[in-house]
């Protein structure tokens, strides 16, 4: 019998030792889009039935903020489907051709994304009908031009022919105040620092390019969101039956400089034993150069088509 | 038809001129599971022809040892004799001519004269001084006396001659290695030698008294060390057109599979290479758990330990292993792609025997004896194995914890047990097998600033417990029953709030009866139970509702019968001497938690042998199986799936292009349907609109050429060459095409050699080339504001293809053998010239970069073990 542990722990190894020098997802480097938002994002036939969802899309560019691009918006409806659902499978662009409908295409500054995209007939009626059906749902989705070739992004507008009663369509979910360093961070409003001062306990050290260790400063970022806010709604679940459920924000931190300690983070649920259940904080450490200012992002979903984003900024000294 | 049996025997015969009698003497029990022919009659020498001793070499006294193969047909004359050892020109020519006048009592295969080939081997013995009065030996005392056993297993050696070379005297040793002689003139140092000519000549100078018995334990040296057993197999009847089997000294030793019996069958033909060491078995295409593994027929729920660990049962406790690939008969079943039949060992019958099992990992032993020396109790064989991970693991994590980081306790270890009873009475056989295995895992974080304190309990556990009967009848029926009862558990707890379990209670009975109608018609026709009762059970935390302190938990608690009640009958019809034709019908009705589902299955293979060393053979047959227990579970599947179905053909023919060497080359052709794919559709059920989680529109097809140049066991070597050219597809119903499935690999190519030197080493080695795995293409990413990642955007399912695979292993083995032990170490190296292989491809977070992800590296390993 040969040694095992050996071929185990090299193994191990030789798997673990695979660091891939890829850019993380919260390194805003280029153009990219963070957040596609819609409004309402759930339609049912138990609430008030607009004409139309206003779409808009947090795209950002660091390196031209003011950009102008050229930007499509379309639309395409696809079958309810019972094993996706968000974060599953299943996710694919609107086919091209029939089937999508193309609402608006052109120049646009990136600041100023919206378009409002009508809800289809099929839809209007699977809501009018107000019967558990299997609805159509919709799909938006953003196309942006960009020097790596066209951007594209999807954002699904749930539609539920009938909700459960006593279940409201789901909302947007809202930031009530963002926290630096213990401090409120108003938005429009850009914070002042000094680049590498700080408390020892806020000290931290990042590689810088060439490869040394830089000591720089650590902040801490903290999300407050109104708890009594979360929605209560039903799910299929394990047993096979519709199952309570409450939502849970998650966050998705960005910046065009330094590094944030975690990428992503996650309300407190007294039902996770996850070892990252720790809350929404994290920390931003500052880049191993001195900038001159610093865009921070964060994107808030509830997991279930709920989107909300805010955007603050730094300015060193 | 001509059947040969390479007989558990070796016949020695004597030139001399004062011996002229052949000697015979039994071989060990070949261990060969029914029902295959078992040798009922060793042939005897009736007359002897002393072969004309060389002059020249008679004058100078040479002594010398010729070997044969030769093939003594029904009536006991000796129609070939082939030279396998020589002793120079002239010895041979002697030994030939008298060899080829040796006359034997006819040897019988089930009671009946069969054909049969044995090795023989010839001895030269030049004439001692003349031998003293015979009136002077009876009147003289027995004074020296012993026993003449193979160094390191202490297995007796019969028919070595114990020569007093300095008195003239001489003795032959027993059945049991014993020797006597009378009449030794007492001195200080006697000169012994003792030979036999599969060891080497042992030499000893003993002191004799007056008026005391001098005993002597020899110990002879094999020629060839620990020399693979190459007469101990009794080949069994082919009915099959691909049946590969693996005896116990192949599957210990092939390079890069650790030991490891399961990992030995990815080298066979017809296997797809699982990437790094998974061991997966993924046979024609399929998916693994299309294909059954069995021990001693009986289906076992996990093949290695923690997945990818080593295999459930210990290599020493294996006796063979069946590997069916495809279009096996009807007395198998519940598998659309192959079969792996893993027969245990059978207990040795005579003599304690042993071994222990050291290394880093886990440590075992397997020791096998009979109850009584003297009395027929039966003999007892038991192994078990334990890891020792979890006294190793924790110091390591924590030498390399950095401060601040979490404190981590991790607790992995398994064991596993074998036993079995053999007991013999009369016609009737019985055994007793348990076996079992258990995976335990306990992990446990404390929590820092930025993460939560974790805890963690697995357990994965099963036990198995068999009795089988067998009897041979006066009216030549052969009669079988093994009912075994188990238990397979399956438990997990996370944190407080999540545990549950999927435990089972299993019963299996197998039953057969078969018998020789008429000569070239035998009949076989049986039972196949298996009854397997699910008990899921789930806890997990619900959602507390606004002021709602400790909320009851969501409990889930379900029983899943899946069970399945088959009844087979087979045929073997000979019309012709040469022709072989096997039909079989097997019907099995499956118990889902859907209903009832019944499945016909027709099956037929034929062989026809076009000359003494070319067979044709050809199959076909319908095969089914039922959907994996979460598939079809009423509240995580979907309970009206029902079976899956493959259509198997298969064609071919066999070469024997030497006695050891085989060429089988054979096509196949498998339809697969009735699939179970993943669905996102809902249905109406009940009056309900649910998902329907899985149905059966999966559909696929596989074909391809296997070929197998195989070597068999010889006392130094074995090895083969295999290859494989597939191509396995399944529909793809977005792309509407068939795209290969993931295992799929167009050329798989695997060579291994092992072969035995002088002095206790053994050199192995083994190549592998494969195609790369399918790849679907990915065109670009496109990002998804409901969960904030990307997907990719991906052209034509596996149009293209991963780099190729090639990877050389290397083994060595040392031997060191002592009187009554032997020790072992062995270094294996895996990808001796480090390929990168790589096994996947890593993507970046927006799919615009990718990096390979890099295979098994250079790995030596290395091992020891302690047998006696």
């Amino acid at each position: 019998m040969s040694a095992r542990l050996m071929l185990a722990l090299t193994a191990l190894l030789g798997l673990t030792a695979c660091s891939f020098d890829f850019g993380r997802s919260s390194e805003v480097l280029d153009r990219r889009i963070l957040a596609i938002r819609v409004e309402p994002p759930e339609l049912s036939s138990g609430a008030p039935r607009p004409d139309f969802v206003e779409a808009s899309a947090l795209v950002v560019d660091p390196r031209e903020p003011l950009a102008v691009a050229e930007v499509s918006w379309r639309s395409c409806m696809f079958p309810e489907s019972a094993g996706g659902g968000f974060g599953g499978g299943g996710r694919e662009r609107c086919p091209e051709g029939a089937g999508t409908v193309l609402h608006s295409s052109g120049s646009s500054p990136l600041s100023e994304l919206s378009q409002p995209i009508p809800i289809p007939e099929e839809v209007s009626r699977v809501l009018a009908a107000g019967v558990d059906i299997p609805a159509p749902q919709l799909r938006v989705q953003l196309h942006v031009g960009s020097e790596q070739g066209e951007l594209i992004g999807i954002k699904e507008v749930t539609v539920a022919a009938v909700l459960p009663e006593g279940q409201e369509p789901n909302r947007n979910p809202a930031l009530q105040r963002l926290t630096l360093d213990g401090a409120d961070w108003l938005p429009d409003v850009p914070r002042t620092l000094r680049y590498g001062e700080c408390p020892d306990e806020q000290k931290a050290e990042v590689v810088a390019e060439e490869g040394s260790l830089v000591t720089v400063c650590e902040h801490d970022l903290e999300p407050l969101f109104d708890e009594a806010e979360a929605q209560y709604y039903l799910e299929l679940g394990i047993s096979g039956k519709l199952e309570r459920e409450r939502e849970r924000l998650r966050f998705s931190w960005f910046a065009d400089a330094g590094s944030f300690s975690k990428q992503t983070t996650e309300q407190y649920d007294p039902r996770d034993p996850s070892p990252d259940n720790v809350g929404p904080r994290t920390a931003w450490r500052e880049p191993p150069e001195k900038p001159e200012r610093v865009t921070l992002w964060v994107v808030i979903r509830d997991g279930r088509g709920g989107i909300h984003w805010e955007r603050r900024e730094l300015i060193f000294e | 038809m001509r059947l040969l049996l390479a007989l558990a025997v070796l016949l020695t015969g004597k030139a001399g001129a004062y011996e002229g009698a052949g000697i015979k003497r039994d071989g060990p029990d070949a261990g060969v599971p029914p029902p295959a022919p078992q040798l009922t009659k060793a042939p005897e020498v009736l007359e002897f022809v002393e072969a004309t001793y060389p002059p020249e070499a008679l004058a100078r006294g040479e002594a010398a040892q010729v070997a044969f193969f030769i093939d003594i047909d029904e009536t006991g004359k000796v129609t070939q004799a082939e030279v396998t050892r020589s002793a120079g020109p002239e010895f041979d020519a002697a030994a030939r001519e008298a060899v080829l006048r040796l006359v034997f009592s006819p040897a019988e295969v089930d009671g009946k004269p069969a054909p049969v080939r044995i090795e023989y081997v010839y001895h030269f013995v030049p004439k001692p001084p003349p031998e003293p009065e015979p009136a002077a030996v009876v009147e003289k005392p027995l004074n020296f006396k012993g026993r003449v056993l193979q160094r390191g297993t202490r297995d007796p050696i019969p028919n070595a001659t114990v020569y007093l070379p300095d008195q003239g005297l001489t003795a032959e040793t027993d059945a049991e290695g014993r020797f006597e002689i009378r009449g030794v003139a007492p001195g200080e140092e006697i000169a012994v030698e003792i030979s036999e000519p599969n060891h080497r000549k042992f030499y000893t100078a003993e002191k004799v008294r007056e008026g005391e018995v001098t005993e002597l334990t020899a110990y002879l040296l094999k020629r060839v060390e620990n020399g693979f057993e190459t007469v101990v197999t009794g080949a069994r009847e082919k009915k099959e057109v691909a049946r590969r089997t693996l005896q116990q000294e192949e599957v210990a030793t092939v390079p890069g599979t650790f030991g490891d019996p399961l990992r030995v069958l990815q080298n066979m033909p017809g296997m797809a290479r699982a990437p790094y060491v998974s061991g997966a078995l993924l046979v024609r295409g399929a998916q693994p758990q299309d294909t059954q593994v069995m021990i001693d027929g009986v289906p076992i729920p996990l093949l290695y330990h923690f997945v990818g660990g080593p295999s459930v049962i210990t290599p020493s406790f294996i006796d063979r292993i069946d590997f069916f690939p495809g279009a096996y008969g009807a007395k198998y079943g519940r598998a659309i792609a192959g079969i792996v039949d893993v027969g245990t060992r059978p207990p040795e019958p005579k003599r304690l025997h042993g071994l222990a099992d050291i290394d880093l990992m886990d440590a075992g032993f397997y020791v096998e004896s009979p109850i009584s020396s003297t009395k027929n109790y039966g003999s007892v064989a038991l192994a078990a194995r334990r890891s020792y991970i979890d006294v190793l693991l924790p110091p390591i994590l924590e030498a390399f914890r950095e401060p601040g980081q979490a404190s981590t306790s991790v607790s992995p270890y398994y064991w596993d047990y074998q036993g079995r009873y053999d007991l013999k009475l009369g016609r009737d056989q019985f055994e007793l097998v348990a076996f079992g295995s258990s995976d335990m895992l306990t992990l446990s974080q404390s929590g820092t600033e930025e993460t939560q304190p974790i805890s963690l309990d697995t357990h994965q556990a099963f036990h198995r417990l068999r009795l089988a009967w067998s009897r041979s009848t006066e009216s030549g029926w052969k009669l079988s029953l093994a009912p075994t009862v188990g238990l397979t558990l399956f438990n997990f707890r996370i944190g407080d709030l999540f545990k549950g379990g999927i435990d089972s209670r299993d019963l299996n009975v197998r039953g057969a009866a078969e018998k020789e109608l008429w000569k070239g018609l035998s009949f076989e026709t049986g039972i196949d139970i298996n009854i397997t009762s699910y008990d899921i059970e789930f806890e997990f935390p619900r959602v507390a509702e606004p002021g709602e302190e400790d909320p009851p938990p969501i409990v889930v608690s379900q029983e899943v019968p899946v069970s399945s009640y088959a009844a087979y009958a087979e045929a073997v019809w000979s019309p012709l001497e040469r022709l072989k034709i096997v039909p079989g019908l097997r019907f099995e009705a499956y118990e889902l938690p859907g209903g009832w589902r019944p499945s016909l299955e027709p099956r037929i293979a034929t062989r026809y042998e076009l000359n003494a060393w070319l067979t044709l053979k050809a199959a076909w047959g319908i095969f089914r199986q039922a959907p994996q227990p979460g598939e079809v579970a009423p509240t995580f599947g979907n309970k009206e799936l029902g079976l899956l179905r493959s259509n198997q053909t298969a064609a071919g023919f066999e070469w024997e292009l030497t006695d050891a060497l085989l060429l089988d080359l054979q096509g196949f052709y498998n339809w697969r349907d009735r699939l179970v794919v993943f669905s996102d559709a809902f249905v109406e059920r009940d009056g309900e609109r649910i998902p329907e989680r899985y149905n059966h529109d999966g559909r696929g097809r596989a074909y391809g050429v296997e070929l197998m140049l195989k070597h068999d066991l010889t006392q130094r070597f074995y090895g083969w060459v295999a290859y494989t050219l597939s191509r396995s597809e399944q529909f793809d119903e977005d792309a509407g095409i068939y795209a290969p499935v993931g295992f799929d690999q167009t050329h798989i190519l695997t060579v291994v050699g092992s072969y035995k030197l002088d002095g206790g080493w053994e050199l192995g080695t083994r190549f592998r080339l494969t195609t790369g795995r399918p790849e679907t293409p990915i065109l670009g990413g496109t990002f998804d504001a409901d969960t904030g990642r990307y997907f990719p955007l991906e052209g034509l399912p596996g149009s293209e293809r991963g780099a190729t695979f090639h990877q050389l292993d290397f083994r060595i083995e040392k031997q060191w053998t002592f009187e009554r032990w032997r020790l072992s170490t062995y270094l294996d190296v895996q990808n001796v010239y480090n390929a990168a292989n790589p096994e996947g491809i890593v993507w970046d977070y927006r799919y615009r970069e990718n990096a390979p992800l890099r295979g098994l590296p250079f790995l030596p390993t290395f091992g020891l073990k302690g047998e006696f």
